[in-house]
């Protein structure tokens, strides 16, 4: 059935999808701990799904968490995979460039301890926990991408957030003084 | 009852300081380690090869047998989804963000032969595509508590960092193609996308080369978005607002068409 008074334009194709949001599938997979070897082969298949099932049309989700119900889909079959072949995690996503040496290496180790503690988290709640705490997704287009009710969203960020931060604040204390964030003022 | 969303941590007071900086320095940028040209031309190679076709009608939002499909029911029956999504305010942009090398990206070939009519290589199910009259049932919303207090979701971005001038990207003059013109067009925008945001003189100087040198390229549509964007960002306005109606009119439906919708109806606001 026709969803009636839909505008044409609000289709994206599997093309057009890829421009838009190449960038954040790949930030979103590395960060449910996709390789970065495996990373090229893992983007293409999201949005091959995204082609197959026709693209994506705007109505309650948005194209991130509609590429992200994929993306987690797919991570899920690589960390099977990769499972039953060795077992290694994934290292954290890059630092963005442009930064002096010291911010780049306070924002890696950032990453890196963000990284660590999204990996004692489950995928789905990993899932959730980056759209909403790090790409800003509403709790409201999570449920509508992912395919789960409102409430669901609330119940693994609940529990997300509460692992996340166990996860941390163990990360935080093993961390040196002098690599913790705020001690980046003096080298700068 | 819980009213409003939830606030993210990063903006909550009561979580920890190293924890909020550590999630506001996951927040700040987009990912740059996926070099989205060279991943676009795979892509579109894959696809214009004869890869798979729509599998019967858009895919919307709705979706709610593919998760189910996924995780095997665990959690989820077949609740009713929808509802009025309020867009993430961090969709990547696609003009700013694609600023990954190209030479990192390496294509490797297996993917091409067997998306045609096979499964994906790593075993995903695929559900079939959601019936359209399922996919307008609205949200039973499950009255749970926030995770957090309720307040605003908006975020405060850290500011960039400066930007170190040693990095400008000079808009030196491309050699002509050679070998593979699409690898030399890839090159030749990827060096643009550097530029755009450091110099934005430079990155419309290298998407007017690149229009010379690739007149029938591949990735005009990108190239123009950026020279637009450059346009505003050099403070040539009419021009630049000029251009982005063309665009608009050339491409509604381009993916890059909000982002210079805005800077044409909007003028100024500009921002990474």
């Amino acid at each position: 059935m026709d969803t009636p008074g839909r505008a044409p334009d609000t289709h994206l194709d599997g093309g057009a999808l890829f421009r838009a949001h190449a960038s954040f599938a790949a930030g979103f997979l590395r960060r449910l701990g996709v390789e970065a070897a495996e990373l090229d082969d893992a983007v293409q298949e999201v949005f091959l799904i995204a082609h197959r099932r026709g693209g994506f049309v705007v109505e309650a989700a948005q194209p991130t968490t509609w590429l992200a119900e994929i993306a987690l889909r797919v991570a899920s079959g690589l960390r099977r995979s990769r499972r039953r072949r060795d077992g290694t995690a994934a290292a954290a996503p890059a630092p963005e460039s442009g930064a002096t040496p010291f911010e780049a290496l306070a924002a890696a180790e950032s990453l890196a301890r963000v990284q660590q503690a999204l990996d004692t988290l489950s995928l789905e709640h990993r899932a959730v926990f980056i759209l909403f705490e790090i790409e800003g997704a509403s709790c409201e287009s999570i449920a509508a991408g992912m395919g789960i009710p409102l409430g669901t969203v609330y119940s693994r960020l609940h529990a997300a957030r509460r692992g996340f931060q166990d996860a941390h604040a163990r990360l935080a204390d093993e961390a040196p003084a002098a690599a913790r964030p705020g001690a980046r003022k003096e080298a700068v | 009852m819980s009213k409003g969303p939830p606030l993210r941590l990063r903006d909550d007071p009561t979580a920890g300081r190293a924890l909020r900086e550590d999630l506001a320095r996951a927040s700040a940028g987009a990912f740059a380690g996926y070099d989205v040209a060279a991943g676009l031309a795979k892509f579109e190679k894959t696809v214009g090869a004869g890869g798979p076709g729509r599998g019967g009608g858009a895919a919307t939002a709705g979706g709610k047998t593919l998760l189910g499909a996924a995780l095997k029911g665990a959690l989820l029956g077949v609740a009713a989804l929808g509802g009025a999504a309020v867009i993430g305010d961090r969709s990547p942009t696609p003009v700013s963000t694609l600023a990954a090398p190209v030479a990192s990206a390496v294509a490797p070939a297996k993917l091409a032969g067997e998306v045609r009519s096979t499964p994906p290589p790593v075993a995903v199910a695929e559900p079939p595509p959601t019936p359209r009259s399922l996919e307008t049932t609205r949200p039973r919303v499950v009255d749970l508590p926030a995770p957090s207090g309720a307040g605003s979701a908006s975020s405060t971005e850290p500011a960039p960092p400066p930007e170190p001038p040693a990095v400008v990207v000079a808009p030196a003059a491309t050699p002509a193609p050679e070998g593979d013109p699409l690898a030399a067009e890839m090159a030749q925008l990827a060096r643009a996308r550097v530029a755009q945001d450091r110099d934005p003189a430079a990155a419309l100087a290298l998407t007017e080369e690149g229009s010379r040198l690739f007149p029938r390229g591949l990735f005009a549509q990108e190239r123009e978005a950026i020279a637009i964007v450059a346009l505003f960002r050099i403070g040539r306005v009419p021009e630049g607002r000029a251009r982005g109606q063309a665009f608009l009119a050339a491409y509604p439906r381009s993916s890059f068409a909000e982002r210079v919708g805005k800077l044409t109806a909007g003028g100024a606001t500009l921002h990474r």
